[in-house]
């Protein structure tokens, strides 16, 4: 299970739930992924899928507000690598389990409804538990594929 | 935010010269590019050679300054670099916008064109 991975940790590290914050997960993330040496098409995915679980944490859980941290894993398995992300913020409504929204239509020209869409076309094994207070949300994405 | 703008012709070329066109800078680049469109051109190439990320907030920026254009005023995109081009393929946003391969010859299509 992602969350219980014996496997190295590579990163484990507290943001603040900020879109300088997540940047500077990203850009720590990023550089712990360099002794991998993954494809440019994994790295790629990764980023994007960081990027969107960090900007909804700060965007949704913590409302844009600017306050709160949130907390990132990335743990190295022999074919993917396991992420965690924690916070303290508001629950998830509906949460990742529940069945998928349908995607944006492209032609109605939509701004937003893709940070999920492009999780998933990355992800698997995507688990969101909710504990009092607390969120926390683990998944995996496959490496060496190509 | 990094962005310039010139003309080529009738066609305006802004280019991002950031790496990042992320949930960080999204609002102030809907802003500049609701300043730059201001100027009216009736055809707009955004060149993105340069962004060497793009996550969702990003594309619902560039979603928005193609709607800032409004009627018969288009906004097209050129050099997406291969993560950039994936997110408009997953998010099919691919079919809605006409995209370059570069600005070359993204002006080279307005002479055939007129």
């Amino acid at each position: 299970m992602p969350c219980t991975a014996a496997s190295p940790q590579l990163l484990r590290h507290r943001y603040p739930a900020t879109p300088d914050g997540v940047r500077s997960a990203l850009v720590d993330g990023m550089r712990k992924l360099v002794p991998l040496s993954l494809s440019p098409e994994d790295l790629a995915a990764i980023e994007l899928v960081l990027a969107e679980l960090l900007n909804n944490v700060a965007e949704h859980a913590y409302g844009g507000s600017g306050r709160g941290e949130l907390d990132l894993s990335l743990t190295a398995e022999p074919d993917a690598l396991a992420v965690m992300v924690t916070d303290e913020g508001a629950a998830m409504p509906g949460g990742p389990a529940g069945p998928a929204p349908a995607p944006p239509n492209p032609a109605s020209l939509p701004e937003g409804g893709f940070g999920w869409m492009l999780i998933r076309a990355h992800a698997r094994d995507i688990v969101y538990r909710r504990s009092p207070g607390r969120n926390r949300l683990c998944l995996r994405i496959l490496t060496g594929r190509d | 935010m990094q962005i310039d703008s010139h003309m080529s012709g009738d066609v305006q070329i802004v280019t991002v010269t950031e790496d990042r066109l992320d949930a960080a800078v999204a609002i102030q680049f809907k802003d500049r590019m609701r300043a730059l469109s201001a100027q009216g051109a009736e055809r707009i190439v955004l060149d993105m050679a340069e962004v060497r990320f793009l996550d969702s907030s990003g594309l619902g920026a560039v979603i928005s300054a193609m709607k800032q254009m409004g009627h018969g005023r288009r906004l097209e995109l050129a050099g997406l670099t291969p993560a950039v081009a994936k997110v408009f393929s997953l998010t099919r946003m691919d079919t809605v916008f006409t995209i370059h391969p570069d600005t070359a010859a993204a002006t080279a299509c307005a002479r055939r064109a007129g």
